[in-house]
């Protein structure tokens, strides 16, 4: 016997069984950003001394627009691989990697000035906030970077023995990526401007 | 059963190549796997199912062995352990006399190993992979890697945890809660191995409740609804909600408490902390409270976690031995949703002691004794169904039916707990300890010695000798009762359950002092009571008496559709269909006393 | 439902009203303390939520058009 709807759909969920573990994995995520956030807003409004850093915002812009473009492209190869088009989907997707390894670039070289100005996580809580909250998101950019370059690489096989389920997994990894996108929508004005 | 027409079905594409040659070797029936992919990395349910058995339960051994160190510490004081003392190590136990800091992370690690390593893998981990997908007539789990790495992962959370007993200073000496300032200020090295190793546990845990609810929602085969799934399978789905939403705010508290540990951050340390009669030199400004928040956040939800797939167990076995139907499945099933929800929003009565607030700790009183409503009902409908039953008492029915008075005076103890101002009088001291090891021990542990009673046959296709089960069973209920009963006592005189000496050198600890002894006796004729199932449980794998697939002549998919022990890789010869609901004994008309869950009925 | 293409929308969405959003934050920063940068910042965020509901209607559009 073989698992069921590990490509079809389940008439009655309307999920293949992939897209509800995914769903079922970014759920719990919401509760581990929800904490995050929830332990930043406990920490800000419970200490009359807070210290609220400006950080640099024209270059959190640009990863919020960096952002935004590689949740269009991954969306893009997905809509591609549904219309058939393998070469414009690794155009598209190539793209996304891209985008989120440029994400990375500019998160390192905010980093590196906040270390040259003397700002380390143990400077204040402000900042062990800034760098718990964005270095977890990071290392979801990281994780999202991994399994594109997998799928991009090795994983590509599969277009041509199981193109359906091949689908179904950049799906997947869209929502996911759509999701680490969302949490960095939220960051951006929670850390960088409020 | 009947045999159908066996059906193929669309050639799918598989996960991998691998899994996909797999099921079509298990067709022929003749495929040699290596060992190390049979029974180490294996991806098939049933052999996850008895790894997680098989660890968990050496787990939840050790976590005794070190109770038993801390009881006879408890009732000889000062005394050198007898036959392991040497072993302990010269760090924490000259001459084999328990050192107040060794007596600490026992207790810490007791606590852990018991919680996180022993009892929730056992119920989740081993009964829900090996029963639940048997249960609902799926040939796997959803994601069968992903099962595999859940297990790994919980292994290597266990060695990073057994590792922290070597670390210098020795393991985690903070209790199970792991409260700042005190874990990140004082605490040895130990405490930085726990924080690693829980995130390697919740990490095995998101795993495993991701492909649980998945398994669940997706893989029921035809026929399966919602209504005739067994209660032990929404135990389970239940438990699986909970672990997946909440163990991250608990993943978000730990990664919190690794960076004060490590890099010196100070989230939980307030501003001004004065630790060896010196200012702690950090930035401060922290919340010592936010780590309880967050911890209980999740360790609440964790009781539930404990408690409800010992209920699905209880209710199968039940259901079983009674030849009934459950009275009240229906109320059942909306009661454990519910708890489920209510799980979330009572932690804080843990905190009533904290200060923080009188309208914080009013709300939590109202949705505690909110909570105790749907716990009382599933009680009610289990001891309901015994009811004019004409009851087969065999071993994992006795089991079952101790576990109904046992939890109850580990819940209706709660209830005093769960208002502040007995909480007050009460907190902290050894009444807490017997509440909640009422709830745990003689409750859900002894729900999880009737799964294993009532499932071996399933596993081995061997039932466990009777007499040695019935001597485990009379003995340990004896002398869980002498471990736990005097606790109440002592708690309500007021001795903390923190003291390295069980209180000796408290004036108001002097009447009850004399139970020390008396319990530390009663958990080691506890241990002994467990040689019998040991020897019953290796015993048994080859000597025991074989059965048929169905000994128990039970109605539910894994004993009916498919053979004991089941068949490799796919579960079942054909796909089963489901007609009747899970608890059909008894049946008006009919000459079986048990209508099996696949076989249809004639109307008229 | 649940389909990344639904998830797009909603993203492209909250990206909407984050755009918005900043754009007011900047804006009134630059009235309370004459900020020439903030009031660039919200500009700029101002006319990429714009920029980003066109793209959206005509994700919507296409979507549908090619059935997917």
């Amino acid at each position: 016997m073989e698992i069921p709807y590990t490509v079809e759909v389940r008439p009655d969920t309307g999920l293949y069984n992939a897209k509800m573990g995914i769903w079922l994995f970014l759920a719990s995520e919401v509760m581990l950003f929800g904490a995050l956030f929830s332990t930043y807003i406990i920490l800000r409004t419970g200490n009359p001394d807070w210290v609220q850093h400006s950080m640099n915002v024209p270059l959190a812009t640009l990863n919020t627009m960096i952002l935004i473009s590689s949740s269009v492209t991954v969306v893009m190869s997905w809509a591609s691989l549904r219309l058939k088009n393998f070469a414009r989907f690794r155009m598209y997707f190539t793209g996304t990697l891209l985008l989120a390894g440029g994400f990375m670039v500019v998160k390192a070289i905010e980093y590196n000035q906040e270390f040259s100005q003397g700002l380390f996580p143990w400077s204040d809580n402000y900042m062990g906030i800034y760098f718990a909250l964005t270095g977890l998101h990071g290392l979801h950019v990281v994780g999202g970077m991994v399994v594109i370059g997998y799928l991009l690489g090795p994983g590509a096989k599969m277009w041509r023995t199981a193109p359906e389920q091949y689908v179904n997994r950049i799906e997947c990894l869209g929502l996911y990526w759509h999701f680490v996108d969302l949490v960095w929508i939220f960051l951006f004005p929670s850390l960088y401007l409020l | 059963m009947s045999p159908i027409d066996e059906q193929h079905p669309e050639e799918a594409p598989e996960v991998s190549e691998e899994a996909h040659e797999h099921a079509h070797d298990e067709h022929h029936g003749e495929h040699e796997e290596s060992f190390i992919w049979k029974y180490v990395f294996s991806t098939d349910h049933k052999m996850i199912g008895i790894q997680y058995g098989i660890t968990s339960l050496l787990f939840l051994a050790f976590g005794f062995a070190l109770m038993l160190i801390m009881r006879w510490q408890l009732g000889n004081p000062g005394q050198p352990v007898p036959f392991i003392g040497g072993l302990l190590g010269q760090a924490n136990a000259p001459g084999g006399v328990v050192l107040p800091e060794f007596y600490n992370q026992l207790g810490a690690m007791h606590g852990t190993i018991m919680v996180f390593l022993g009892v929730v893998p056992l119920a989740v981990g081993a009964f829900g992979n090996y029963i639940v997908p048997l249960q609902i007539g799926a040939p796997d789990m959803a994601f069968p890697k992903l099962n595999m790495m859940s297990y790994w992962f919980y292994f290597l959370g266990g060695v990073v945890m057994l590792a922290s007993f070597v670390a210098p200073g020795g393991a985690a000496n903070s209790g199970w809660t792991s409260y700042p300032p005190l874990s990140v200020a004082v605490a040895t090295e130990g405490q930085t191995y726990w924080l690693i190793g829980m995130v390697f546990l919740i990490t095995s845990s998101l795993l495993g409740a991701v492909n649980f609810i998945t398994t669940i929602v997706q893989l029921r085969t035809k026929g399966m609804t919602w209504m005739r799934l067994p209660f032990f399978v929404w135990s389970q789905l239940v438990t699986a909600f909970l672990l997946l939403l909440a163990f991250p705010p608990l993943e978000a508290a730990a990664v919190f408490q690794l960076m004060d540990r490590v890099l010196g951050t100070s989230f939980f340390l307030p501003s001004g902390l004065i630790v060896s009669n010196q200012i702690l030199q950090v930035a401060g400004g922290g919340s010592a409270l936010l780590w309880q928040h967050l911890f209980w956040f999740l360790a609440h939800p964790e009781v539930y976690v404990l408690v409800l797939p010992a209920m699905g167990i209880i209710a199968e076995v039940i259901a079983n031995n009674t030849r009934k139907p459950l009275w009240g499945y229906k109320p059942l099933v909306y009661s454990t949703v519910f708890l489920g929800f209510m799980s979330f929003i009572v932690w804080a009565h843990h905190m009533f002691l904290t200060g923080m607030g009188t309208v914080m700790n009013a709300f939590f009183q109202t949705t505690t004794m909110i909570i105790s409503i749907p716990s009382v009902v599933i009680l009610t409908a289990l001891l309901l169904s015994l009811w004019g039953a004409s009851i087969r008492f065999n071993t994992p029915m006795l089991f079952a039916l101790a576990f109904l008075p046992m939890f109850g005076i580990g819940g209706l103890t709660g209830l005093p707990l769960g208002l502040a101002p007995a909480d007050i009088h009460l907190h902290d001291t050894y009444y807490v300890i017997a509440h909640f090891h009422y709830v745990v021990a003689p409750g859900t542990l002894f729900a999880l010695f009737a799964g294993i009673y009532y499932w071996y046959p399933k596993v081995t296709g061997r039932r466990m000798n009777e007499v040695l089960g019935k001597i485990h069973f009379f003995a340990s209920l004896v002398f869980i009762n002498g471990v736990f009963m005097p606790m109440f006592l002592q708690g309500l005189a007021g001795v903390s359950r923190r003291l390295y000496d069980g209180g000796a050198t408290y004036s108001h600890a002097q009447g009850v002092l004399e139970w020390n002894a008396f319990m530390s006796n009663s958990a080691f004729l506890l241990a002994l009571a467990q040689l019998p199932f040991i020897f019953n449980f290796f015993w048994s794998i080859k000597m025991g008496k074989v059965v048929d697939s169905n000994p128990w002549r039970a109605t539910t998919l894994e004993w009916v559709a498919t053979t004991s022990p089941p068949l490799g890789h796919g579960n079942f010869e054909t796909v089963p269909v489901v007609y009747n609901g899970p608890y059909e004994y008894s049946v008006p008309g009919r000459d079986d006393d048990y209508l099996p869950q696949n076989v249809a009925v004639q109307e008229g | 439902m649940l389909s990344l293409k639904a998830f797009h929308i909603f993203f492209i969405a909250v990206s909407i009203l984050l755009g918005m959003f900043v754009g007011g934050w900047g804006v009134r920063q630059y009235m309370i303390n004459g900020s020439v940068g903030s009031l660039a910042l919200g500009v700029f965020f101002f006319a990429s939520a714009f920029v980003l509901l066109a793209y959206g209607l005509k994700f919507i559009r296409k979507i549908e058009e090619l059935g997917i």
